[in-house]
């Protein structure tokens, strides 16, 4: 007899036994399957809603994107005015911000001798220093321009760094002419 | 022997009956990791990536609305007189006697003529100046200008109150007899159109102006604009072909 078979009904207690138990034990086991099986299947039912969810929303996005970039498109003639301006104002910007104001310049140092000597030549060289030439007709002139020097020179004047006297001539007609460089701040 | 299938009745102490009801739990184990490893997890994977796309082009949409909301707001009247104020600062051509005639158009109003001109041909790879991704010419000229030597500031003043906008790279002057001998050296500037455009790829910030951008303008406004017109045919007439034979003949 074999011992194993489960058709035979005269089993002895122990087989009848074992029986039970692995009755038992594959009841459980198909509990369980079924339990993994089910959550298998709503993993696969969730993933698959949530990718087929998300390609459904990217395309309704991407038309949403295609149709907002076309109405963008046709605004191209004001984008590319704008652009201009702001390519052009770039440049300019850069342009004004590094020229030199000669005109500035010039006022500042016309004003420094006010009415008591005027500018006759002016010369810059390369480091931005001016090279002037002042001309005074009377003694007090010279003077003037001689305390102003001195006073530029001590700090008190807050557009001009300083004064380098490089020479005074007395001329024929009269008239005094001083040679000067000049550095602004 | 197990029914069916050659097994010993025991295998490693246990009922090989026993073993054989594990066979059908664990062949499902084994399908679901494959299918998860194989299917589930690249699809996950796939929809994390989906998910990001979704944001990034969401928020794409909501910056081109805001684009083209913005553009449909500003006064593109005004957008294009701020356009052509910056191109009336610009030379509207790489032409040398151009700029000539402006500064001698500028000198005029201080008093001054021109005296002697001269213009460098240069060389133009080194005129060139490039700076992030944008390219200007310079133009130089060198011109000597007389007139009253009181004018010399009005003068310098006109030139760099100017549009086309010009730089004074020198100056030297010589005064006699209240008469100014003045020699400069001017540069205006030429600027290439904009080439290779990507509007898609323009942020806000890129359409909207800056406040570098309201001072220049208003600065620029107080320049005086010169009446610029481009070629060298001064009187502005059409160029006419004679097709005679005699290259002398006036009939």
């Amino acid at each position: 007899m074999k011992t194993g078979d489960s058709s035979h009904l005269n089993l002895l207690p122990s087989q009848a036994k074992f029986q039970a138990a692995r009755m038992k034990l594959q009841a459980t086991l198909r509990q369980y399957m079924s339990l993994v099986v089910v959550f298998w299947v709503a993993m696969v039912v969730v993933v698959a809603a949530l990718y087929f969810g998300s390609e459904f929303i990217l395309n309704l996005q991407n038309k949403k994107y295609d149709q907002a970039m076309n109405s963008y498109g046709s605004l191209s003639q004001e984008i590319v005015v704008n652009q201009l301006l702001k390519y052009r104002a770039k440049i300019l910007g850069q342009v004004l911000k590094d020229r030199f104001e000669y005109s500035f310049a010039f006022e500042k140092i016309n004003s420094i001798f006010e009415q008591r000597a005027t500018v006759s030549n002016f010369e810059i060289s390369e480091n931005r220093d001016f090279v002037v030439e002042v001309e005074t007709t009377d003694r007090e002139g010279v003077n003037f321009v001689e305390d102003k020097v001195a006073e530029i020179n001590k700090g008190n004047d807050e557009g001009v760094k300083s004064v380098k006297l490089l020479g005074a001539s007395y001329m024929i007609n009269g008239v005094w002419s001083i040679n000067m460089e000049v550095k602004l701040k | 022997m197990t029914k069916g299938l050659n097994l010993p009745d025991k295998i490693f102490g246990i009922d090989s009956r026993i073993l054989l009801l594990w066979l059908q739990p664990l062949g499902l184990l084994l399908i679901i990791i494959v299918s998860v490893l194989t299917v589930m997890l690249p699809k996950i994977d796939e929809i994390s990536e989906k998910m990001k796309e979704i944001k990034a082009v969401t928020s794409k949409t909501v910056e081109v609305n805001q684009k083209r909301t913005y553009l449909q707001t500003v006064d593109q009247g005004e957008t294009l007189n701020n356009a052509k104020k910056l191109a009336d600062a610009l030379l509207p051509e790489r032409n040398s006697y151009l700029l000539v005639r402006i500064i001698r158009d500028a000198a005029a109003q201080s008093g001054y003529n021109v005296d002697d001109f001269s213009i460098s041909m240069g060389d133009v790879k080194n005129e060139e100046v490039k700076k992030d991704n944008s390219n200007y010419d310079k133009i130089p000229v060198s011109i000597t200008l007389i007139g009253p030597a009181d004018n010399y500031i009005s003068l310098v003043k006109a030139i760099e109150r100017t549009l086309p906008i010009m730089s004074i790279d020198n100056f030297e002057m010589r005064s006699q007899n209240g008469v100014a001998t003045i020699r400069l050296n001017v540069m205006a500037y030429y600027l290439r159109d904009i080439s290779n455009l990507k509007i898609e790829n323009l942020t806000l910030g890129d359409l909207t102006p800056s406040q570098d951008e309201a001072t220049l303008l208003s600065t620029i406004n107080e320049y005086q604009t010169m009446v610029v017109e481009g070629g060298l045919n001064e009187s502005g007439d059409d160029f006419v072909r004679y097709e005679r034979q005699d290259p002398f003949s006036t009939l």
